[in-house]
């Protein structure tokens, strides 16, 4: 067994005070708080000390009790899953929130760049490009079919109006100009 | 309370190496506060002449102890306490421990199950309601609190 030596006279750090977060076994804190106590008596601190040495122990029993390294963690992940819902889709199940929060499926290192859903970001954008190579070029896309294109629509028209006898060359010059501009 | 209640007179001493020692006597619960207080200094004074360590602190307690016990729960257990953590007017923290906190007291759900006083328990709203009727004070006669902020096992 150790031997418990007697301590007498400590002396805390002046202030100020820097806070640090620590990540800790929640399982710990029954020992912690039983072993801090042993600060706790007058004796153990030098005569100017004790006010000041006491309310320290008692402010780091205070914040292991009080916790919230959980809750931190929680957020980040919560404005994860808000991110990758919103670029990717992404759709999240609440599975169980006691004793522990669990979330599926769960946050992998990385994300695939894989759109989930047409209401996402990327789903906009990617419809979004689609509907423009589909209505410009004509091509065909998974959402969008229109055989022709505006360019093909103005060549149409261009050729129509070539084909009249009675053709405005500047309207003509300006047709050529917009086809060649959506090229 | 007890039938044979009485005044603990403890008188304190230290010595060189700043070691305490405590020498304990008793006497008639009976005596006003004022004679009581008389007779440990008396007492104190006379023991201060026979000992060379110095004389650092007198105290009196008025004991009472319970006549008829009751059979503790099965699951009691002294060396389980909860500490509970108190904020004052002048947002210092204080603290009191008791032993053997019954299961009824703790968080049923989260993390800090089992570990952490839920202070929504019957236990707690009562102790809570209590600081704020009492003025209790600490070893230095400030104020202990009047907000239970939080509570937990100690080991």
């Amino acid at each position: 067994m150790p031997r418990i030596a007697h301590v007498s006279n400590l002396v805390p750090a002046d202030p100020p005070d820097v806070c640090e977060l620590a990540v800790f076994p929640v399982a710990v804190v029954p020992f912690a708080l039983g072993a801090l106590e042993y600060r706790i008596p007058k004796y153990v601190w030098a005569d100017d000390s004790y006010a000041r040495g006491v309310q320290l122990i008692r402010s780091l029993q205070m914040a292991i009790l009080c916790g919230g390294m959980k809750e931190i963690t929680n957020r980040q992940d919560e404005l994860y899953r808000m991110l990758s819902t919103a670029i990717y889709g992404t759709t999240y199940e609440l599975v169980a929130t006691d004793p522990e929060l669990i979330v599926t499926p769960i946050i992998e290192p990385t994300h695939l760049l894989e759109i989930e859903n047409d209401e996402s970001i990327l789903g906009r954008m990617e419809l979004m490009k689609q509907l423009l190579e589909n209505g410009i070029n004509g091509t065909a896309t998974p959402n969008y079919d229109r055989e022709n294109g505006i360019r093909d629509l103005l060549e149409l028209i261009q050729a129509a109006i070539e084909a009249e006898s009675n053709l405005d060359p500047e309207m003509l010059a300006k047709l050529a100009e917009i086809a060649l501009a959506l090229a | 309370m007890g039938s044979s209640p009485t005044i603990m007179i403890g008188i304190s001493f230290r010595d060189r190496d700043a070691n305490r020692a405590k020498a304990t006597c008793y006497c008639a619960v009976g005596l006003s506060e004022t004679d009581a207080w008389m007779l440990a200094g008396a007492i104190a004074e006379r023991m201060s002449a026979l000992s060379d360590a110095t004389l650092t602190k007198v105290e009196l307690a008025w004991r009472y102890t319970v006549d008829s016990l009751g059979t503790p729960a099965e699951d009691s257990d002294i060396s389980r306490k909860v500490l509970m953590l108190v904020t004052n007017d002048a947002g210092d923290i204080n603290g009191l421990i008791i032993p053997s906190p019954s299961a009824a007291i703790w968080e049923t759900t989260g993390s800090y199950t089992g570990i952490r006083l839920d202070l929504l328990s019957a236990g707690a709203v009562a102790f809570a309601d209590m600081l704020l009727a009492v003025d209790f004070r600490t070893a230095e006669n400030d104020q202990f609190g009047t907000t239970l902020v939080t509570g937990g096992l100690a080991l």
